[in-house]
């Protein structure tokens, strides 16, 4: 936050300078309204002094992060807003108590109840953050700013990690099914999990009906029938069956990279979660499964994961967190 | 009389249905990696890769132990090969050798569309006392292979790795630069593939369980000498 104000010079001496409102509480006031304050003292005798003051500050935002990532981040302000009496002789203002707080605007909204405004904002932006509040006196602060980051984390369980297995070098043959398919992993598995620093309650006033379940939760795609998996890869064929998520399964990650992602991107990811689990549809080895899906999730996110079919490629692919 | 005629024809009836259902290649279970045209004279018991495979028979659990899998003279090998190596390093190698050469190489191999590139240690190792010896390989990470030779192309290839959190050893006896004898793999102490070879064939039993549950996802049985490799298929 950043302060300016238009202060008459006759009269900062006597009324101490800004931020300091309040002498005797040592409270400070970040932000300072005065329009139209006309202030009196009558000293007796016919000894008399009159100041009108006008001041305006204004209050910024920065953001923070990379602009050029262009990624959209949760900021939460809060604010408090006080009404504030005609300054008193001697110097001091004086607060009313006449709390404005949620009465007042900032960033383009109602301050809420708790004296919160929830905005999402590119990375690296400057915006006005000054509030407004419906009186021609008051003071103003933003006592917290908080960023909320959210994050899409990407499973993936090759077969064979980096396309080896024991004994490539030494002469030794290949496992059955090398490298898409391991006996007891089949040919892997890729799944997801969203999360983010953000309250919960906000997330479930952005996202779609029962999206936020989906929160710090692994999850995947996947089917309810048996498939023939070996015969599907060793024949070049594609077999079908319903599809479900989320699905269950016991795999073990190979990998595991962590990509920052926008507010709005996580909220895209649960609503694409929720739809799938809501509306599975077919699960297909080689065009629609749970390398798919995650691709598909990963997208709703914002981010671009490779266009891979098998979880071996799509693992020894994927680009490293951030 | 008459029973005997019933007796007969019933087992003529099996007899046919046997017949039909080794000829159908429908009905027939088949190694699902190795193409089906020559699999004629392959006994394939079970089947189930791609599932969890089903409970193994007593007969055939897969420990070490198991003489229904391992000879005694097979149990000992592979009993004694980690302790042979568990000490060995790029300068120091198995009881009763001495270091002769040490390089660096690169292997590469081609595999689908990448090329995989592990960089070695090659560590020579010759015994004092024989001709043997023992050529190691170190990747840097977890996988060490000694090829033991006792006179060239004869011996075996032992590569210990990690899986799952297990020590892991693969085991291949060679002759004449053929496999031939044991081509096992052990996850801890549990054998998860078992076959023999006879000069670069598949020949007997050949088991595969499930590493997660050791439940049988493969028995089949080699009636004669097959070229695994040959008929091998390949993901696609």
């Amino acid at each position: 936050m950043t302060n300016a104000i238009n202060w008459p010079a006759d009269v900062s001496d006597e009324l101490g300078s800004i931020p300091d409102y309040d002498g005797a509480s040592g409270a400070y006031a970040y932000h300072y309204c005065a329009k139209g304050v006309d202030c009196s003292w009558d000293y007796g005798g016919g000894d008399t002094e009159e100041t009108t003051l006008s001041a305006s500050t204004k209050a910024k935002l920065y953001v923070g992060g990379k602009a050029s990532v262009g990624q959209q981040v949760l900021v939460c302000v809060t604010y408090t807003a006080e009404e504030i009496d005609q300054p008193l002789t001697g110097g001091h203002i004086t607060a009313l108590g006449n709390d404005m707080t949620t009465l007042s605007t900032a960033l383009g909204q109602q301050v809420g109840s708790d004296g919160k405004v929830w905005i999402v904002l590119p990375a690296g932006a400057v915006v006005p953050a000054t509030l407004t509040a419906p009186a021609n006196h008051y003071a103003a602060d933003a006592t917290d700013v908080v960023k909320y980051n959210s994050h899409l984390e990407v499973f993936v369980c090759q077969p064979y990690p980096g396309f080896k297995y024991s004994g490539e070098s030494y002469g030794l043959p290949p496992p059955v099914g090398f490298p898409l398919f391991r006996f007891g992993v089949n040919a892997g598995h890729a799944w997801w999990k969203l999360w983010t620093d953000a309250p919960t309650y906000i997330v479930n006033q952005k996202a779609d009906a029962n999206a936020s379940q989906w929160l710090n939760t692994e999850v995947g795609y996947g089917y309810t029938n048996h498939l023939n998996w070996l015969h599907a890869i060793l024949h070049g064929t594609s077999p079908t069956a319903p599809g479900e998520l989320p699905f269950a399964d016991s795999d073990t990650a190979t990998t595991n990279p962590t990509y920052t992602i926008g507010f709005p991107g996580l909220i895209g990811g649960l609503n694409h979660t929720e739809n799938v689990h809501e509306s599975p549809g077919t699960y297909n080895l080689r065009h629609h499964n749970c390398v798919t899906e995650t691709i598909y999730t990963a997208a709703a996110a914002g981010i671009t994961l490779p266009n891979d079919w098998d979880p071996e490629h799509f693992g020894a692919d994927l680009p490293p967190g951030n | 009389m008459r029973l005997r005629n019933i007796i007969i024809k019933v087992s003529l009836i099996f007899c046919v249905g046997k017949i039909f259902g080794q000829t159908n290649q429908a009905d027939r279970l088949l190694i699902p990696f190795l193409d089906d045209e020559s699999q004629s004279n392959i006994i394939v018991t079970v089947s189930d890769l791609d599932g969890d495979g089903q409970p193994c028979p007593m007969e055939y659990t897969n420990l070490i132990s198991n003489t229904n899998l391992f000879s005694v003279a097979e149990q000992k090998l592979l009993t004694e090969i980690p302790f042979k190596y568990k000490d060995v390093t790029t300068n120091s190698g198995p009881a009763g050798t001495v270091l002769i050469s040490l390089y660096k190489t690169n292997i590469v191999i081609k595999v689908m569309d990448r090329t995989v590139k592990t960089e070695n240690w090659v560590a020579d190792f010759q015994y004092t006392n024989s001709e043997a010896r023992e050529e190691i390989f170190f990747d840097g990470q977890t996988m060490t292979a000694s090829r033991f030779q006792i006179k060239p192309n004869n011996g075996y290839t032992a590569v210990f790795f990690q899986e799952d959190g297990m020590s892991a050893l693969r085991f291949m006896q060679v002759k004449q630069g053929l496999m031939d004898g044991l081509l096992v793999e052990f996850h801890g102490d549990h054998c998860v593939s078992y076959q023999h070879e006879i000069q670069g064939k598949a020949i007997g039993k050949f088991f595969m369980w499930n590493p997660l549950n050791n439940n049988l996802g493969l028995e089949a049985e080699f009636k004669e000498p097959y070229d695994l490799e040959k008929h091998r298929l390949q993901p696609q």
